[in-house]
Protein backbone atom coordinates (compact mmCIF):
# COMPACT_ATOMS: atom_id res chain seq x y z
CA UNK A 1 0.00 0.00 0.00
CA UNK A 2 1.10 3.58 -1.11
CA UNK A 3 0.11 6.63 0.81
CA UNK A 4 1.10 9.89 -0.47
CA UNK A 5 4.38 7.96 -2.26
CA UNK A 6 6.44 7.92 1.14
CA UNK A 7 6.52 4.49 1.09
CA UNK A 8 9.43 4.83 -1.89
CA UNK A 9 11.08 7.72 0.47
CA UNK A 10 11.06 5.52 3.41
CA UNK A 11 13.59 2.82 2.32
CA UNK A 12 16.42 5.43 2.08
CA UNK A 13 15.87 6.85 5.92
CA UNK A 14 17.38 5.58 8.60
CA UNK A 15 17.57 5.67 12.56
CA UNK A 16 19.87 6.88 14.88
CA UNK A 17 19.39 7.42 18.21
CA UNK A 18 21.12 10.21 19.99
CA UNK A 19 22.10 10.75 23.61
CA UNK A 20 24.72 13.68 22.99
CA UNK A 21 24.75 16.01 19.97
CA UNK A 22 28.04 16.62 18.30
CA UNK A 23 28.11 19.64 16.74
CA UNK A 24 27.66 18.45 13.29
CA UNK A 25 23.97 16.94 14.68
CA UNK A 26 23.45 20.07 16.73
CA UNK A 27 23.00 22.59 13.22
CA UNK A 28 20.68 19.41 12.14
CA UNK A 29 18.46 19.46 14.55
CA UNK A 30 18.60 23.36 14.73
CA UNK A 31 17.04 23.18 10.85
CA UNK A 32 14.87 20.51 11.63
CA UNK A 33 13.18 23.04 14.13
CA UNK A 34 13.81 26.09 11.98
CA UNK A 35 11.60 23.79 9.24
CA UNK A 36 8.81 23.39 11.49
CA UNK A 37 8.09 26.39 12.00
CA UNK A 38 9.65 26.63 15.74
CA UNK A 39 13.29 27.63 15.00
CA UNK A 40 13.22 29.08 18.72
CA UNK A 41 13.12 25.59 20.22
CA UNK A 42 16.39 24.52 19.78
CA UNK A 43 17.99 27.69 21.46
CA UNK A 44 15.91 27.97 24.01
CA UNK A 45 14.59 24.56 25.15
CA UNK A 46 16.55 21.92 23.74
CA UNK A 47 19.88 22.90 23.85
CA UNK A 48 19.86 24.01 27.62
CA UNK A 49 17.86 21.30 28.47
CA UNK A 50 20.13 18.67 27.22
CA UNK A 51 22.92 20.39 29.34
CA UNK A 52 20.53 19.62 32.68
CA UNK A 53 18.55 16.77 32.05
CA UNK A 54 19.43 13.20 30.24
CA UNK A 55 17.58 13.48 27.06
CA UNK A 56 17.08 10.65 24.62
CA UNK A 57 16.38 11.59 20.88
CA UNK A 58 15.39 9.25 18.63
CA UNK A 59 16.03 11.02 14.65
CA UNK A 60 15.01 9.60 11.25
CA UNK A 61 18.03 10.56 9.50
CA UNK A 62 18.15 11.40 5.19
CA UNK A 63 21.77 11.25 3.90
CA UNK A 64 22.87 13.29 0.64
CA UNK A 65 24.18 10.66 -1.74
CA UNK A 66 27.29 11.74 -1.84
CA UNK A 67 29.76 12.87 -0.24
CA UNK A 68 27.84 11.35 2.61
CA UNK A 69 29.76 13.32 5.53
CA UNK A 70 30.16 17.11 5.86
CA UNK A 71 27.44 20.45 6.58
CA UNK A 72 24.22 19.96 4.63
CA UNK A 73 25.03 15.74 4.93
CA UNK A 74 22.06 14.87 6.78
CA UNK A 75 18.47 15.93 6.92
CA UNK A 76 16.73 14.93 10.19
CA UNK A 77 12.80 13.52 8.74
CA UNK A 78 11.54 12.99 12.37
CA UNK A 79 12.25 13.24 15.63
CA UNK A 80 10.74 11.64 18.86
CA UNK A 81 12.10 13.04 22.01
CA UNK A 82 12.30 11.59 25.86
CA UNK A 83 13.18 13.52 28.83
CA UNK A 84 14.28 10.82 31.34
CA UNK A 85 13.75 12.13 35.28
CA UNK A 86 13.79 11.02 38.68
CA UNK A 87 12.85 7.31 39.12
CA UNK A 88 13.39 6.39 35.57
CA UNK A 89 9.86 8.20 34.32
CA UNK A 90 10.42 8.90 30.75
CA UNK A 91 8.43 12.27 29.90
CA UNK A 92 7.35 11.95 26.42
CA UNK A 93 6.82 15.09 23.49
CA UNK A 94 4.59 13.39 20.36
CA UNK A 95 6.74 12.86 17.34
CA UNK A 96 7.88 15.43 14.93
CA UNK A 97 7.98 15.25 11.23
CA UNK A 98 9.22 17.82 8.61
CA UNK A 99 7.16 19.29 6.84
CA UNK A 100 7.54 16.36 4.16
CA UNK A 101 6.44 13.68 6.54
CA UNK A 102 3.35 15.55 7.73
CA UNK A 103 1.26 12.16 6.61
CA UNK A 104 3.63 9.98 6.49
CA UNK A 105 2.65 7.73 9.39
CA UNK A 106 4.85 4.81 8.55
CA UNK A 107 8.43 7.17 9.34
CA UNK A 108 5.99 8.36 12.44
CA UNK A 109 5.32 5.11 14.01
CA UNK A 110 8.88 3.47 13.34
CA UNK A 111 10.15 6.59 15.74
CA UNK A 112 7.43 5.68 17.95
CA UNK A 113 9.20 2.09 17.83
CA UNK A 114 12.22 2.80 18.50
CA UNK A 115 11.48 5.37 20.84
CA UNK A 116 9.37 3.05 23.37
CA UNK A 117 12.17 0.35 22.69
CA UNK A 118 14.86 2.74 23.62
CA UNK A 119 12.83 3.62 26.94
CA UNK A 120 12.66 -0.32 27.69
CA UNK A 121 16.23 -1.10 26.91
CA UNK A 122 17.16 2.03 29.35
CA UNK A 123 14.95 0.19 32.28
CA UNK A 124 12.28 3.38 31.90
CA UNK A 125 9.59 2.12 34.23
CA UNK A 126 6.93 4.56 32.96
CA UNK A 127 6.58 6.94 29.55
CA UNK A 128 4.78 10.07 30.71
CA UNK A 129 2.54 12.02 28.43
CA UNK A 130 0.80 15.30 29.97
CA UNK A 131 -2.66 15.77 28.95
CA UNK A 132 -5.30 18.07 29.52
CA UNK A 133 -6.98 16.83 32.37
CA UNK A 134 -10.78 18.35 30.17
CA UNK A 135 -9.66 16.68 27.12
CA UNK A 136 -11.88 13.68 26.01
CA UNK A 137 -9.97 12.53 23.11
CA UNK A 138 -6.81 12.81 24.32
CA UNK A 139 -7.88 10.17 27.30
CA UNK A 140 -9.00 8.73 24.76
CA UNK A 141 -6.17 7.69 22.79
CA UNK A 142 -3.81 7.36 25.39
CA UNK A 143 -5.81 4.66 27.35
CA UNK A 144 -5.80 3.34 23.85
CA UNK A 145 -2.58 2.93 23.91
CA UNK A 146 -1.89 2.01 26.90
CA UNK A 147 -1.11 4.96 28.81
CA UNK A 148 -3.47 4.91 31.95
CA UNK A 149 -4.03 8.20 34.23
CA UNK A 150 -1.88 8.49 37.36
CA UNK A 151 -2.77 10.40 39.39
CA UNK A 152 -0.12 13.05 39.57
CA UNK A 153 -0.73 16.68 37.73
CA UNK A 154 0.81 19.36 36.36
CA UNK A 155 -1.00 22.61 36.58
CA UNK A 156 -0.44 25.49 34.78
CA UNK A 157 -2.47 28.98 35.07
CA UNK A 158 -4.99 27.98 32.39
CA UNK A 159 -4.87 24.81 32.92
CA UNK A 160 -4.45 21.48 34.88
CA UNK A 161 -2.64 18.66 33.44
CA UNK A 162 -2.66 14.79 34.16
CA UNK A 163 0.13 12.55 33.87
CA UNK A 164 -0.75 9.14 31.59
CA UNK A 165 1.84 6.74 32.13
CA UNK A 166 2.58 3.68 30.21
CA UNK A 167 5.13 1.17 30.99
CA UNK A 168 7.26 0.69 27.47
CA UNK A 169 6.15 -2.95 26.44
CA UNK A 170 2.56 -1.93 27.03
CA UNK A 171 2.77 1.16 24.69
CA UNK A 172 4.30 -1.40 22.37
CA UNK A 173 1.84 -4.44 22.69
CA UNK A 174 -1.02 -1.86 22.52
CA UNK A 175 -0.32 0.04 19.24
CA UNK A 176 1.03 -3.02 18.43
CA UNK A 177 4.25 -1.99 17.39
CA UNK A 178 5.84 -4.94 19.79
CA UNK A 179 6.22 -7.28 16.63
CA UNK A 180 6.21 -5.58 13.53
CA UNK A 181 9.33 -5.13 11.62
CA UNK A 182 10.16 -1.75 10.66
CA UNK A 183 10.30 -2.20 7.11
CA UNK A 184 6.16 -3.15 7.37
CA UNK A 185 5.85 -0.25 9.38
CA UNK A 186 7.94 1.51 6.25
CA UNK A 187 5.67 0.59 3.45
CA UNK A 188 2.43 0.36 5.56
CA UNK A 189 2.58 -3.53 4.82
CA UNK A 190 0.10 -3.65 7.78
CA UNK A 191 -3.55 -3.80 8.48
CA UNK A 192 -5.71 -1.17 8.31
CA UNK A 193 -7.18 -0.81 11.34
CA UNK A 194 -3.62 -0.74 12.43
CA UNK A 195 -3.18 2.69 10.07
CA UNK A 196 -5.81 3.72 11.54
CA UNK A 197 -5.08 3.88 14.95
CA UNK A 198 -1.34 4.79 14.21
CA UNK A 199 -2.91 8.27 12.43
CA UNK A 200 -5.03 8.60 15.60
CA UNK A 201 -2.62 8.14 17.77
CA UNK A 202 -0.02 10.29 16.03
CA UNK A 203 -2.21 13.34 14.59
CA UNK A 204 -4.07 13.07 17.78
CA UNK A 205 -1.30 14.24 19.91
CA UNK A 206 0.52 16.00 17.35
CA UNK A 207 -2.54 18.21 17.29
CA UNK A 208 -2.84 18.63 20.60
CA UNK A 209 0.73 19.78 20.85
CA UNK A 210 0.37 22.43 18.30
CA UNK A 211 0.07 25.63 19.80
CA UNK A 212 3.50 24.57 21.89
CA UNK A 213 5.23 24.78 18.75
CA UNK A 214 3.52 28.12 17.81
CA UNK A 215 4.68 29.47 20.75
CA UNK A 216 1.24 29.95 22.08
CA UNK A 217 1.63 27.83 25.71
CA UNK A 218 -1.73 28.83 27.47
CA UNK A 219 -3.68 27.15 24.81
CA UNK A 220 -1.85 23.90 24.34
CA UNK A 221 -3.92 20.59 24.97
CA UNK A 222 -0.77 18.21 25.49
CA UNK A 223 2.61 19.97 27.45
CA UNK A 224 5.37 18.33 25.93
CA UNK A 225 8.33 16.32 27.76
CA UNK A 226 10.51 19.53 27.66
CA UNK A 227 10.62 20.83 31.01
CA UNK A 228 13.63 19.35 32.90
CA UNK A 229 11.91 20.48 36.22
CA UNK A 230 8.89 18.47 35.93
CA UNK A 231 11.05 15.82 35.32
CA UNK A 232 13.06 16.20 38.12
CA UNK A 233 10.43 16.82 41.28
CA UNK A 234 9.19 14.31 43.16
CA UNK A 235 6.04 12.76 42.08
CA UNK A 236 3.24 14.77 43.67
CA UNK A 237 3.13 17.85 40.89
CA UNK A 238 2.97 21.52 41.94
CA UNK A 239 -0.32 22.31 43.09
CA UNK A 240 -1.16 23.75 46.40
CA UNK A 241 2.26 23.75 47.62
CA UNK A 242 3.01 27.39 49.24
CA UNK A 243 6.47 27.80 48.53
CA UNK A 244 9.33 29.19 49.95
CA UNK A 245 9.27 32.04 51.88
CA UNK A 246 10.84 34.93 50.98
CA UNK A 247 12.97 37.82 53.21
CA UNK A 248 10.69 36.82 56.13
CA UNK A 249 7.00 37.00 53.71
CA UNK A 250 5.77 33.90 52.33
CA UNK A 251 4.30 34.50 48.53
CA UNK A 252 0.94 34.77 50.01
CA UNK A 253 1.47 38.20 51.50
CA UNK A 254 1.61 37.26 54.83
CA UNK A 255 3.81 38.37 57.41
CA UNK A 256 5.51 35.98 59.48
CA UNK B 1 38.99 -29.96 -10.48
CA UNK B 2 36.62 -27.24 -10.40
CA UNK B 3 37.00 -25.15 -7.21
CA UNK B 4 34.08 -23.78 -5.08
CA UNK B 5 33.15 -21.09 -6.06
CA UNK B 6 30.60 -17.91 -3.93
CA UNK B 7 29.35 -14.96 -4.79
CA UNK B 8 29.84 -12.40 -1.62
CA UNK B 9 27.62 -9.44 -1.41
CA UNK B 10 27.69 -6.72 1.28
CA UNK B 11 24.42 -4.72 1.25
CA UNK B 12 22.25 -2.12 3.50
CA UNK B 13 18.75 -0.98 3.81
CA UNK B 14 19.26 1.52 1.08
CA UNK B 15 20.99 -0.37 -1.67
CA UNK B 16 17.85 -2.95 -1.35
CA UNK B 17 16.90 -1.96 -4.84
CA UNK B 18 19.80 -2.26 -6.42
CA UNK B 19 20.16 -5.33 -5.01
CA UNK B 20 16.85 -6.52 -6.28
CA UNK B 21 18.41 -5.96 -9.66
CA UNK B 22 21.48 -7.56 -8.90
CA UNK B 23 19.98 -10.49 -7.68
CA UNK B 24 17.93 -10.81 -10.38
CA UNK B 25 21.00 -10.20 -13.02
CA UNK B 26 22.75 -13.13 -11.23
CA UNK B 27 19.76 -15.47 -11.56
CA UNK B 28 19.25 -14.76 -15.04
CA UNK B 29 22.79 -15.00 -16.34
CA UNK B 30 25.48 -16.19 -13.80
CA UNK B 31 25.99 -19.75 -13.62
CA UNK B 32 29.25 -21.65 -12.12
CA UNK B 33 28.87 -20.54 -8.60
CA UNK B 34 27.75 -22.46 -5.29
CA UNK B 35 25.80 -19.65 -3.50
CA UNK B 36 25.29 -16.11 -2.79
CA UNK B 37 26.13 -14.68 0.48
CA UNK B 38 24.37 -11.78 1.35
CA UNK B 39 26.04 -10.13 4.26
CA UNK B 40 23.68 -7.18 5.69
CA UNK B 41 24.02 -5.38 9.09
CA UNK B 42 21.74 -6.27 11.97
CA UNK B 43 19.81 -2.63 11.65
CA UNK B 44 18.99 -3.69 7.79
CA UNK B 45 17.15 -6.86 9.00
CA UNK B 46 14.10 -5.71 10.04
CA UNK B 47 13.99 -4.42 6.68
CA UNK B 48 14.81 -7.31 4.46
CA UNK B 49 12.34 -8.90 2.32
CA UNK B 50 12.78 -12.44 1.08
CA UNK B 51 10.91 -10.97 -2.05
CA UNK B 52 13.85 -9.34 -3.00
CA UNK B 53 15.23 -12.60 -4.11
CA UNK B 54 14.14 -14.34 -7.55
CA UNK B 55 12.54 -17.74 -6.88
CA UNK B 56 15.55 -20.93 -7.10
CA UNK B 57 18.43 -18.26 -6.44
CA UNK B 58 20.79 -20.05 -3.58
CA UNK B 59 21.40 -17.33 -1.28
CA UNK B 60 22.80 -17.75 2.56
CA UNK B 61 21.50 -14.30 4.36
CA UNK B 62 24.06 -13.69 6.77
CA UNK B 63 23.35 -10.86 9.51
CA UNK B 64 26.98 -8.66 10.31
CA UNK B 65 26.88 -6.63 13.60
CA UNK B 66 26.30 -2.96 13.11
CA UNK B 67 29.04 -0.21 13.08
CA UNK B 68 29.34 3.22 13.72
CA UNK B 69 29.89 4.16 10.66
CA UNK B 70 28.60 1.23 7.57
CA UNK B 71 30.75 2.96 5.00
CA UNK B 72 33.65 1.48 6.50
CA UNK B 73 31.81 -1.57 8.21
CA UNK B 74 30.98 -2.57 4.75
CA UNK B 75 34.89 -3.13 4.25
CA UNK B 76 35.47 -4.88 7.54
CA UNK B 77 32.91 -7.49 5.96
CA UNK B 78 34.48 -7.67 2.84
CA UNK B 79 37.76 -8.10 4.33
CA UNK B 80 36.67 -11.06 6.78
CA UNK B 81 34.32 -12.69 3.36
CA UNK B 82 36.19 -16.03 4.26
CA UNK B 83 35.13 -16.11 8.05
CA UNK B 84 31.20 -16.95 6.21
CA UNK B 85 32.51 -19.14 3.63
CA UNK B 86 34.58 -22.25 2.97
CA UNK B 87 34.33 -21.50 -1.00
CA UNK B 88 37.92 -21.44 -2.90
CA UNK B 89 37.55 -18.62 -4.38
CA UNK B 90 34.79 -15.41 -3.42
CA UNK B 91 33.71 -13.20 -6.22
CA UNK B 92 32.79 -9.83 -4.85
CA UNK B 93 29.63 -7.98 -5.90
CA UNK B 94 28.26 -4.75 -4.66
CA UNK B 95 24.51 -4.46 -4.61
CA UNK B 96 24.64 -1.94 -7.90
CA UNK B 97 26.70 -4.43 -9.74
CA UNK B 98 24.58 -5.66 -12.58
CA UNK B 99 25.15 -9.05 -15.06
CA UNK B 100 24.17 -7.87 -18.50
CA UNK B 101 25.04 -11.19 -20.20
CA UNK B 102 25.69 -15.04 -20.11
CA UNK B 103 28.29 -15.46 -17.77
CA UNK B 104 30.52 -18.80 -16.61
CA UNK B 105 32.09 -18.09 -13.89
CA UNK B 106 35.13 -20.77 -14.82
CA UNK B 107 35.45 -18.98 -18.26
CA UNK B 108 34.79 -15.68 -18.00
CA UNK B 109 36.02 -14.88 -14.76
CA UNK B 110 38.54 -16.82 -15.02
CA UNK B 111 41.87 -17.27 -17.22
CA UNK B 112 44.43 -20.01 -17.45
CA UNK B 113 42.87 -21.64 -13.87
CA UNK B 114 43.63 -17.79 -12.32
CA UNK B 115 41.09 -15.26 -10.82
CA UNK B 116 41.14 -12.64 -13.25
CA UNK B 117 42.21 -9.15 -11.74
CA UNK B 118 41.81 -5.95 -13.41
CA UNK B 119 44.18 -3.06 -12.76
CA UNK B 120 44.90 0.03 -14.24
CA UNK B 121 49.07 0.53 -14.80
CA UNK B 122 48.41 4.17 -13.83
CA UNK B 123 45.99 5.67 -11.47
CA UNK B 124 43.60 8.39 -12.88
CA UNK B 125 42.84 8.99 -8.99
CA UNK B 126 44.51 12.19 -7.67
CA UNK B 127 47.87 12.16 -5.92
CA UNK B 128 46.06 13.35 -2.67
CA UNK B 129 43.03 10.25 -3.67
CA UNK B 130 42.66 8.75 0.01
CA UNK B 131 41.39 5.29 -1.62
CA UNK B 132 45.09 5.52 -3.35
CA UNK B 133 46.97 6.83 -0.50
CA UNK B 134 45.21 3.82 1.35
CA UNK B 135 47.79 1.02 -0.41
CA UNK B 136 50.99 3.13 0.84
CA UNK B 137 49.27 3.67 4.20
CA UNK B 138 47.97 0.45 5.28
CA UNK B 139 50.45 -2.09 3.19
CA UNK B 140 53.81 0.52 2.67
CA UNK B 141 53.47 0.11 -0.98
CA UNK B 142 54.59 3.03 -3.57
CA UNK B 143 52.70 1.97 -6.53
CA UNK B 144 51.51 4.16 -9.32
CA UNK B 145 49.06 1.26 -10.64
CA UNK B 146 44.86 1.23 -9.31
CA UNK B 147 43.08 -1.98 -8.40
CA UNK B 148 39.57 -1.14 -7.59
CA UNK B 149 38.22 -0.77 -10.87
CA UNK B 150 35.56 -2.76 -11.53
CA UNK B 151 33.50 -5.53 -9.75
CA UNK B 152 33.36 -8.60 -9.92
CA UNK B 153 36.64 -9.19 -7.86
CA UNK B 154 37.28 -13.06 -7.30
CA UNK B 155 40.02 -13.40 -4.90
CA UNK B 156 41.37 -16.78 -2.87
CA UNK B 157 40.04 -17.46 0.29
CA UNK B 158 43.96 -17.54 1.62
CA UNK B 159 44.45 -13.82 1.02
CA UNK B 160 42.17 -12.68 3.57
CA UNK B 161 43.63 -14.27 6.53
CA UNK B 162 47.01 -13.10 4.95
CA UNK B 163 46.25 -10.14 4.41
CA UNK B 164 45.09 -9.73 7.95
CA UNK B 165 47.78 -10.86 9.27
CA UNK B 166 50.14 -8.46 8.01
CA UNK B 167 48.24 -5.66 9.05
CA UNK B 168 48.51 -7.42 12.70
CA UNK B 169 52.11 -7.68 12.32
CA UNK B 170 52.43 -4.47 10.68
CA UNK B 171 50.51 -1.84 12.66
CA UNK B 172 49.55 -4.55 15.56
CA UNK B 173 46.05 -4.04 14.81
CA UNK B 174 43.02 -6.38 13.83
CA UNK B 175 41.72 -5.17 10.36
CA UNK B 176 38.58 -4.28 11.70
CA UNK B 177 40.15 -2.15 14.33
CA UNK B 178 42.49 -0.58 11.55
CA UNK B 179 39.71 0.09 9.43
CA UNK B 180 37.27 1.63 12.07
CA UNK B 181 39.93 3.72 12.33
CA UNK B 182 40.26 5.02 9.31
CA UNK B 183 38.36 8.24 7.74
CA UNK B 184 36.00 7.21 5.49
CA UNK B 185 37.36 8.29 2.10
CA UNK B 186 41.00 7.09 3.77
CA UNK B 187 40.45 3.62 3.22
CA UNK B 188 39.37 1.16 0.10
CA UNK B 189 39.44 -2.49 1.16
CA UNK B 190 39.93 -3.63 -2.99
CA UNK B 191 42.76 -1.40 -3.22
CA UNK B 192 44.36 -2.88 -0.67
CA UNK B 193 43.02 -6.71 -1.93
CA UNK B 194 44.39 -5.79 -5.10
CA UNK B 195 47.79 -3.97 -4.06
CA UNK B 196 48.30 -7.24 -1.92
CA UNK B 197 47.59 -9.63 -4.31
CA UNK B 198 49.88 -7.50 -6.69
CA UNK B 199 52.78 -7.65 -4.48
CA UNK B 200 52.47 -11.21 -2.73
CA UNK B 201 49.96 -13.41 -5.06
CA UNK B 202 51.04 -11.88 -8.02
CA UNK B 203 51.03 -15.76 -10.03
CA UNK B 204 48.05 -16.62 -8.31
CA UNK B 205 46.00 -14.27 -11.22
CA UNK B 206 45.60 -13.16 -14.05
CA UNK B 207 46.49 -9.95 -14.61
CA UNK B 208 44.55 -7.54 -17.81
CA UNK B 209 45.18 -3.86 -17.84
CA UNK B 210 41.78 -2.22 -18.10
CA UNK B 211 41.05 -1.26 -21.27
CA UNK B 212 42.69 -3.72 -23.37
CA UNK B 213 40.15 -5.10 -25.92
CA UNK B 214 40.44 -8.66 -23.94
CA UNK B 215 37.99 -7.09 -21.23
CA UNK B 216 35.66 -5.40 -23.93
CA UNK B 217 32.64 -8.05 -23.27
CA UNK B 218 32.83 -7.57 -19.44
CA UNK B 219 29.53 -9.53 -18.56
CA UNK B 220 28.94 -6.97 -15.38
CA UNK B 221 28.13 -3.46 -15.43
CA UNK B 222 29.09 -1.40 -12.20
CA UNK B 223 26.62 1.35 -11.47
CA UNK B 224 26.51 4.11 -9.15
CA UNK B 225 23.89 3.59 -6.42
CA UNK B 226 23.83 6.53 -5.21
CA UNK B 227 23.94 8.72 -8.02
CA UNK B 228 20.82 6.84 -9.97
CA UNK B 229 17.83 4.66 -9.61
CA UNK B 230 17.50 1.07 -11.18
CA UNK B 231 14.44 2.97 -12.99
CA UNK B 232 16.91 5.50 -13.98
CA UNK B 233 19.27 2.87 -15.93
CA UNK B 234 16.65 0.16 -17.18
CA UNK B 235 16.94 1.58 -20.52
CA UNK B 236 20.85 -0.07 -20.57
CA UNK B 237 19.35 -3.51 -19.46
CA UNK B 238 18.96 -6.94 -21.15
CA UNK B 239 15.24 -7.61 -21.89
CA UNK B 240 15.35 -10.27 -19.13
CA UNK B 241 16.13 -7.25 -16.45
CA UNK B 242 13.73 -4.56 -17.23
Amino acid sequence: MHIDNCSSRNEFIRFEIITEFSTDMKAVVAKFFREIGAPHVMREIIEPLTCSARTIFVAAVSDRPWPPRGVGAQVIEGLAIAVIGEGNRAFLTPVLASPQNVTNVGLVAVLTKKLFETMNKESVQSMIYLARADSALLAHILTQAGFEPSGEHVITERANFVHFAAHPVEGLKRLGLAERRIGDLLSLSIEPSQISQLSLYHWGLSAAIQNFWKDRIDEVFLLPGLIDWVATLPPGGIGGTPGPKIRGVDFRGGAE
Amino acid sequence: MIPCIDVVIRSYFRDFNWLRLALASIHAFLRGYRQVLLIIPESSADRWKESLVPNGLPLRLVICEDYIDDYLGQQISKLYADEISDADYLIHLDSDCVFVRHTLVWEDLFREEKPIHIYRNRSIRPIIDGWRNSIPNVLGIDTDKEFMVTLPAVYPRGIYVALRQFVMIRHGLKMSDLILAQRPDQFSEFSILGAYAFQYMKYCFTWIESGTESLVNWPCVQFWGRGCSPSDIAHLLPADLR
